[in-house]
């Protein structure tokens, strides 16, 4: 995916949304930006299909160099698909974090937080004044 | 920047994981930094977050102990003959982004004070990648940020990244424990007797150098206290959370 296209959430996960039988569907992700930050990964734990994610909370867990984050969710919705490979190759997540480091879609239920997320220049922004 | 500094006496494992914790979270909303010393009030294993808790039963010396799943990373640890630390961080302050740099900011200030005390220890470096599963005992992996005694780990340190702040703990060995009888500590590498206290004030001020702040005595507020209690009754000190994996 193109990142240019991505929308981004202040604690660092991308979205790709697209139209979808009639309604939204964002494919969501850990930016490239904080992929770098963590380093070295070595647990990722996902949401579960089914389980429904609010915009800013914690839908996933991951470890690395002995550091735990949580991975908020950057929409509300219902999770329909995961990445059941990822966590046995979380290499993608360093090679390709816009593609197959992908973590789940999401069918969205809640547009309104849409407007909270950020493109990419001002993502890019916010991740300059972090360092 | 002032830091609120807090002493604890020893306590229960799960209180100790209780307390990191709801320091985590008061310190997203004050922004105000806290520096916590502790010891175990009795010999506690504390799991990595992602352990499997049946993996305990692989390390027979440490049984019969208590037993806490942390909230941050890493491999299990015997808590024992230790000195253990808690720092709490906002992550606007800058040193907290990369995960790494806040790991050696307190590891190289422990070398230069044990230096100060006459003990040489190190920075693993890159350590040799091991091909197979990971070590059930953290003191028995190595990370480039840990700190080493003639090959031996005596200091590794593990994190919680919440929103707004960033938990980092970490254990200082300072003799073996019969729990944990592979694992040598700082008196039997150095063969040289260095007590909790006097580590802890002379890496207090290391610390202060390092970090370029002001450490001021403090306590718990009433309401980190109350958080604590909630948060050991519903996670630390529930089965359900440590057998969860």
């Amino acid at each position: 995916m193109d990142p240019s296209q991505l929308l981004y959430a202040k604690t660092h996960e991308w979205a790709f949304v697209e139209d979808q039988d009639g309604g939204k569907v964002a494919t969501v992700g850990i930016s490239a930006f904080a992929i770098e930050a963590l380093t070295d990964l070595v647990y990722l734990e996902l949401p579960k299909v089914g389980s429904q994610t609010t915009a800013g909370q914690p839908f996933g867990e991951i470890e690395s160099v002995k550091a735990v984050s949580d991975v908020y969710a950057p929409v509300t919705g219902e999770v329909i698909a995961v990445n059941e490979e990822l966590p046995n190759k979380l290499e993608s997540l360093n090679d390709d974090p816009y593609a197959g480091g992908w973590i789940a879609k999401i069918k969205i239920t809640d547009e309104s937080g849409l407007a909270n997320l950020l493109d990419q220049p001002a993502y890019e922004k916010q991740c300059q004044e972090e360092g | 920047m002032a830091v609120r500094l807090i002493e604890n006496a020893s306590h229960r494992g799960s209180w100790n994981m209780a307390v990191d914790d709801s320091l985590l979270e008061s310190t997203a909303d004050s922004l105000t930094p806290t520096l916590r010393f502790y010891e175990w009030s009795a010999p506690t294993l504390s799991l990595g977050y992602f352990q499997k808790y049946a993996d305990r039963w692989s390390h027979p010396e440490s049984s019969d102990a208590a037993c806490v799943r942390r909230g941050s990373g890493g491999g299990a640890i015997m808590h024992d003959q230790e000195l253990t630390y808690s720092y709490c961080v906002p992550t606007a302050d800058p040193r907290s982004t990369a995960v790494t740099g806040l790991f050696d900011l307190f590891h190289q200030a422990l070398i230069r004070t044990l230096k100060n005390l006459g003990v040489t220890a190190t920075i693993c470096g890159n350590p040799h990648k091991n091909d197979g599963d990971a070590p059930f005992l953290c003191f028995e992996r190595r990370s480039s940020v840990d700190v080493i005694i003639d090959g031996y780990k005596v200091c590794g340190s593990a994190q919680r990244r919440g929103r707004g702040a960033v938990l980092q703990h970490g254990s200082i060995l300072l003799a073996r424990s019969q729990k944990a009888p592979q694992l040598p500590g700082i008196t039997d590498l150095a063969s040289t007797q260095i007590s909790s206290n006097a580590l802890q004030k002379a890496w207090l001020q290391e610390l202060s150098d390092a970090l370029s702040l002001n450490f001021k005595v403090g306590q718990l507020t009433e309401a980190e206290s109350t958080s604590a209690v909630k948060i050991e009754r519903e996670r630390f000190a529930a089965a359900e959370w440590t057998e969860k994996k």
